[in-house]
């Protein structure tokens, strides 16, 4: 990890968590890292209107959530045509630690996933990582969202391998 | 074959709004750590408040009735915020056997009395965790027993 660090006293996060414990938690890690611009809400409901009056730069996302959950939420920002905004990075903080739940993050629109219980070192990772490796978006049949392809080559001139009937992925 | 997709590359707010020269993130992590460790003092708290409602839950669950979905619903949740919560303040312990309880409840499409039986062996559990009963060995030993009786029951 490089000596010096990012300022990231002008970065703009929003907490969308249900937890008060939690809220505090993470609040309290972003500070130690020199964030200074942290909202928070409770609900998807309240968060989809904070987008919009506070404009964050990353919003940091529970999965359990009222009235919809973080999944249907992150899905809906990233497809409807009143969203706020469509290219959010999001960092998916949740409990479900099995694979097929991060696949459904991961086809859900979700930029970066952080495993709870969480660490000032995970959370950390998961902001530069948003950061130095902002990923391209892709619009195919059934997905928009970052593209799920980490290492993508720009110079790629293979055969084209997406299944052209593949209803919802993209990879 | 044409492409099926088409590749966006959105504005980079990110890179305007941070800049280098910020404190070294060792120190940065340190720091955020250290105010983790100045919660864990409010934890025992959290944790108390947490438990009450995996016990109202379960009792509610227990009790009969249409809405036992909707108390064992609030059982999950109690019991994924410890599970969520408790790693991060040295209670692994308190994780694995909420994730144990969580599993049971996400796997099971209609929560039986024999289910109700197993999640209450699981919040006894935590109870005697919380209470710090469980000396390493006996609460790795517990751990892995419910487990077990879990991973018996969604393959039964």
């Amino acid at each position: 990890m490089q000596q010096q660090g990012y300022n990231l006293s002008r970065l703009k996060i929003l907490v969308v968590e249900d937890n008060k414990n939690m809220r505090v938690m993470i609040r309290a890690m972003l500070e130690a890292f020199g964030v200074k611009n942290i909202r928070e809400c409770e609900n998807t409901k309240d968060a989809w209107e904070r987008i919009l009056e506070f404009g964050p730069d990353i919003m940091i996302l529970d999965w359990m959530l009222t009235p919809e959950d973080g999944i249907a939420f992150a899905k809906r920002l990233r497809t409807a045509e009143d969203s706020p905004n469509r290219f959010l990075p999001i960092v998916m903080l949740t409990g479900y630690t099995e694979t097929r739940h991060v696949m459904v993050a991961r086809d859900a629109g979700i930029n970066e996933y952080l495993v709870k219980p969480v660490s000032g070192q995970a959370l950390y990772g998961r902001i530069i990582m948003a950061i130095e490796h902002p990923r391209p978006f892709v619009r195919a049949k059934g997905y928009f969202g970052p593209d799920r392809r980490r290492h993508r080559k720009k110079d790629y001139d293979g055969p084209e391998r997406r299944k052209p009937d593949d209803k919802d992925k993209d990879d | 074959m044409a492409k099926k997709h088409e590749i966006i590359e959105p504005p980079n707010k990110l890179s305007d709004r941070v800049s280098k020269g910020g404190p070294n993130p060792m120190d940065a992590i340190a720091k955020a750590e250290a105010k983790l460790q100045e919660m864990a003092k409010d934890y025992g708290q959290w944790l108390e408040n947490d438990l009450e409602q995996v016990y109202a839950a379960l009792a509610k669950a227990r009790a009969g009735g249409a809405e036992r979905a909707a108390h064992v619903k609030a059982l999950h949740g109690a019991a994924f915020n410890i599970k969520g919560q408790a790693g991060t303040f040295g209670k692994p312990l308190l994780s694995r056997i909420s994730k144990s309880l969580c599993k049971l409840i996400e796997e099971r499409a209609e929560f039986t009395d024999e289910d109700l039986t197993v999640a209450a062996t699981h919040v006894d559990a935590l109870k005697a965790a919380a209470a710090g009963q469980y000396p390493d060995k006996l609460g790795e030993q517990v751990a892995m027993g419910l487990e077990g009786i879990v991973s018996k029951r969604l393959t039964a």
